[in-house]
């Protein structure tokens, strides 16, 4: 026996705003919200251009003394997750048993923000110097144990980090976690906040950044596009709330989707940091969700492309899509060149989106892109969005550095 | 001022709510005041306080007056 999945709630906060409907109508006006970088002086770096989610305010929505001790990846998480539950009517230790409810967590990067300003004290004025709180608010696993110190949940979390594709492995972990009868609901999402000097440099140096938008940064991330030259990033959170299917149909919460099927494989290509050129081992990995999804893929709604914009991979993921739907005429999408590409919670993000798009018939067109590159023989959806009624299915697919693949099948 | 009004105030600085405080007022309970915090209430203090307070003392105090006492009763630096 298979446990259904059901997707009953979500919470996004991105540089399109609060909310996964700001995110929706963002990515619907094919407008980037990608802008020149004004949280630190971006004039030494390759890309000074990102997605920042200015209208988010850590004070407004969490109290002073826990907005003092942690950074702002765990901020934005912490405002994720509390409008999640929310949207998803829920409330812990009612709804659900504080023991069987779960969370999982992606993230890239950590809480640089925090940290560099408290490694700028340790040399400048010594150990004195340095906030408690250090040791406890740059790890990536800082939000997930905030999230579940905050909202009394008492069974299993953990956190991800395999580069882009974070978010998806929390998200396949949490169905996974439901599906053993492990938990009745997992919160399941991603957070990010690359917007530091430190980390900046650090991304500038994994060699995946555009540095051919500065001029234009509304038009710098251009997925599949034969401009293509790198990813932008953005900051942000979202997290969905997975619930065992007749869990959700008890308690009268609204389905907004499911998680029917996933597949996670790794190139294992050399030089390790590149991914494997012809997209083989990524075509596997959307083969195998569609078949554990049950959906033939003529009859897949859409799919929603990793599109990082970084010319091999977009090259790479365009032959794994070529392989895996096998002349089938499904509509191909990206969405991240709206926001910037949230690493952990890109995928998430992605999955908020793709569920909208389920509900409304609707795949948004992908923004920048104007031309393929040479060779990408795929039925991107350019210009204006596509109506696509009657639409059952879509597929998430998501990649990270060091050939991690991973695809999602989404189902309404 | 007297340590009283010192501590009262360098807590305040940290953004915990002393409206109400007493000598009795419980740090973790009442304040919600956890073994980081009063790490970081020992530093807050001894940049106002010319004294030393030692870490394994300021971690036993249990309430507002326990507090006081560790400023009163730690050696000048």
């Amino acid at each position: 026996m298979t446990a259904r999945i059901a997707v009953t709630g979500i919470g996004a906060v991105t540089p399109a705003g609060r909310g996964a409907d700001a995110l929706w109508q963002a990515t619907l006006s094919g407008r980037s919200r990608v802008r020149r970088i004004d949280r630190f002086d971006p004039a030494p770096y390759r890309c000074q251009v990102a997605g920042q989610a200015d209208d988010f305010d850590a004070r407004e929505v969490l109290p002073a003394r826990l907005v003092k001790k942690t950074d702002r990846f765990t901020h934005l998480a912490l405002a994720a997750v509390q409008d999640a539950l929310a949207d998803a009517g829920l409330t812990i230790g009612t709804d659900v048993a504080p023991e069987r409810i779960g969370v999982m967590v992606g993230n890239v990067l950590g809480g640089w923000e925090f940290a560099e300003r408290e490694l700028r004290d340790l040399w400048t004025g010594g150990v004195r110097e340095v906030s408690p709180y250090q040791a406890t608010a740059w790890f990536p696993a800082a939000p997930q144990g905030n999230i579940c110190i905050r909202h009394n949940i008492r069974g299993r979390a953990r956190t991800f980090v395999c580069d882009r594709a974070s978010g998806a492995y929390a998200i396949v972990h949490a169905a996974q976690t439901i599906a053993r009868g492990q938990a009745d609901v997992v919160l399941a999402g991603g957070t990010e906040q690359p917007l530091s000097p430190y980390a900046w440099l650090c991304c500038q140096t994994g060699a995946f950044l555009t540095g051919l938008g500065n001029r234009d940064p509304q038009r710098a991330y251009r997925p599949f596009d034969r401009g293509h030259g790198g990813t932008v990033l953005g900051e942000g959170s979202v997290f969905l709330v997975l619930e065992r299917y007749d869990h959700a149909v008890a308690r009268g919460a609204t389905v907004l989707g499911e998680i029917a099927g996933w597949a996670l494989n790794t190139d294992g290509y050399m030089p390790y940091y590149t991914s494997e050129p012809y997209g083989q081992t990524l075509s596997r990995a959307v083969t195998g969700a569609l078949r554990h999804a049950g959906v033939d893929t003529p009859e897949l709604g859409a799919v929603f492309a990793d599109g990082s914009g970084v010319p091999r991979e977009d090259s790479s993921e365009a032959a794994a899509l070529r392989t895996a739907l096998d002349g089938a005429a499904v509509p191909v999408t990206a969405v991240k060149s709206v926001v910037g590409h949230l690493m952990g919670a890109a995928t998430p993000a992605d999955v908020a989106v793709a569920l909208r798009a389920l509900a409304e018939g609707t795949v948004p067109a992908v923004t920048n892109l104007d031309t393929p590159a040479p060779g990408f023989e795929l039925d991107f959806v350019t210009g204006t969005a596509r109506t696509r009624t009657g639409m059952r299915s879509a597929a998430v697919v998501a990649r990270g550095l060091g050939g991690v693949n991973a695809c999602l099948v989404l189902t309404r | 001022m007297d340590t009283e009004d010192t501590v009262r105030a360098v807590l305040t600085g940290l953004d915990i709510d002393t409206s109400g405080v007493r000598a009795s007022t419980r740090l973790r309970e009442d304040l919600d005041v956890d073994s980081t915090e009063l790490v970081e209430i020992l530093v807050a203090l001894e940049r106002v306080v010319p004294v030393a307070i030692s870490t394994e003392v300021i971690l036993s105090a249990r309430t507002f007056a326990d507090l006081v006492t560790c400023v009163d009763n730690a050696p000048p630096r």
